[in-house]
């Protein structure tokens, strides 16, 4: 690159390296050269006024390390599109960027689930005819006035309330703390599940069926050996019969179970 | 957005919020809080909502900055220290567009904002804070005068801005 400008030629190397003239000189250098490695220096240098903008969207709700990180992308495309010539500062230059990066990640990937355009819309709208007609009426509105309202149906009103839900989602090891029991808990202990006695529950009603079709002795086998949990020995002794015979009943008796619930 | 869908301003005329609180960095958390309430008078979205109280916390920074550098002037002078000055937020609701205007009491012709190039990263934030209220809002105006600055930040909802 030839200057025309005296000035200039005195500015590499002569001058003292204030940070912004450094970062002048690395910029006409990357210029010229597009090099990656002066590049990477920019971007370094630069990672302050990155820092800075995305504290200011923090309370958004995203982490800062995210923020950091789009913003960064907006870094770098302000470095390789800048051009010194124009007499602006970098900072000022890179701001409407790297700002532009980190709302379009709000608008685009901050929502937790992705919803529909109309739908996150018609939930701002849904909101706040709640609150509208709250007030107008003294009282909470019912869904079909609030859908009156934004004219929508039903169904869209209460899917677009409930969506309200998909901004934010939260993590089931998320603390939770009662004024009780100050020792925390976490949100997932508070999630119920399906309880499998429920299932034996079903299967429980069908034995007690099954064995309402069994001999009355077989009948006495099996509620002796598997509910009041008796020996072999204990069944014979108490029905006057051999343990053999105790066990060739019982097997009979199970054998026929097994028919009757596989049949059903 | 659709006008069909705008529902809370409908049949309201123009309203007026003013709060005037300390210069202090303290109560920039205050306005923001208050913009909330404001600005949820208007269908802006969520985004919209925090990108006035963005915009509108930097005008208070920057206010209370200046503030705190025209007491260490008076001082360096050896001029009577001022009182804690009050910073006036005055919002106004017209239809789909909120006017917020933050207006502190520091002279501009006595006092002018030689270190407003100062920094120590070579990162002008006053000037970048003008950039971002700027990038956040629809219009941004300053006007300076003898009894203060005011800043003007106009925000109408469903515009790209």
């Amino acid at each position: 690159m030839i200057s025309d400008s005296p000035q200039e030629k005195t500015t590499v190397g002569h001058l003292p390296e204030t940070p912004e003239r450094n970062a002048e000189t690395l910029f006409r250098r990357f210029a010229a050269t597009r090099d990656d490695r002066l590049r990477r220096q920019l971007v370094l240098m630069h990672h302050n006024l990155v820092r800075y903008l995305a504290s200011k969207f923090v309370s958004r709700g995203e982490p800062l390390e995210d923020l950091v990180q789009v913003g960064t992308i907006g870094l770098i495309n302000a470095i390789d599109r800048f051009d010194t010539e124009r007499g602006i500062k970098f900072s000022t230059y890179a701001t409407p960027t790297i700002v532009g990066e980190i709302r379009r990640y709000f608008r685009d990937k901050a929502w937790s689930l992705k919803v529909p355009r109309r739908l996150q819309e018609l939930n701002l709208a849904a909101s706040k005819a709640q609150e509208a007609l709250s007030v107008k009426l003294g009282r909470a509105p019912t869904i079909r006035e609030v859908a009156e309202r934004i004219s929508a149906t039903e169904e869209e009103t209460l899917e677009a309330i409930e969506l309200g839900n998909a901004y934010d989602t939260v993590s089931l090891d998320s603390q939770m703390s009662s004024d009780s029991d100050p020792s925390a808990t976490t949100l997932g202990e508070f999630i119920g599940a399906e309880d499998p006695a429920l299932k034996n529950l079903e299967a429980y009603g069908d034995l007690a069926h099954a064995i309402e079709h069994l001999e009355p002795r077989e009948r006495m086998i099996i509620v002796y050996r598997f509910f009041s949990d008796m020996s072999q020995a204990d069944v014979a002794n108490h029905l006057n019969i051999s343990q053999m015979h105790v066990s060739r009943l019982q097997n009979q008796a199970l054998k026929t179970l097994k028919r009757i619930l596989s049949d059903q | 957005m659709s006008d069909q869908l705008t529902t809370t301003v409908e049949d309201q005329a123009v309203a007026q919020v003013t709060l005037v609180v300390p210069c202090l960095a303290e109560f920039v958390g205050v306005v923001r809080l208050a913009i909330l309430g404001v600005a949820n008078r208007i269908s802006f979205t969520y985004d919209e909502v925090e990108d006035v109280r963005l915009a509108v916390g930097e005008a208070c920074t920057h206010a209370i900055e200046r503030c705190s550098e025209y007491r260490a002037y008076l001082t360096d002078r050896g001029q009577e220290q001022v009182e804690v000055s009050a910073l006036k937020i005055v919002c106004t609701i017209d239809g789909s567009t909120l006017t917020v205007q933050v207006t502190d009491t520091i002279p501009v012709a006595e006092y002018v904002d030689v270190n407003s190039n100062s920094s120590l990263d070579g990162i002008d934030y006053q000037k970048l804070g003008t950039v971002l209220m700027e990038i956040l809002v629809d219009h941004v105006g300053f006007e300076a005068n003898s009894s203060g600055t005011t800043v003007t930040l106009v925000k109408t909802a469903g515009q790209a801005s």
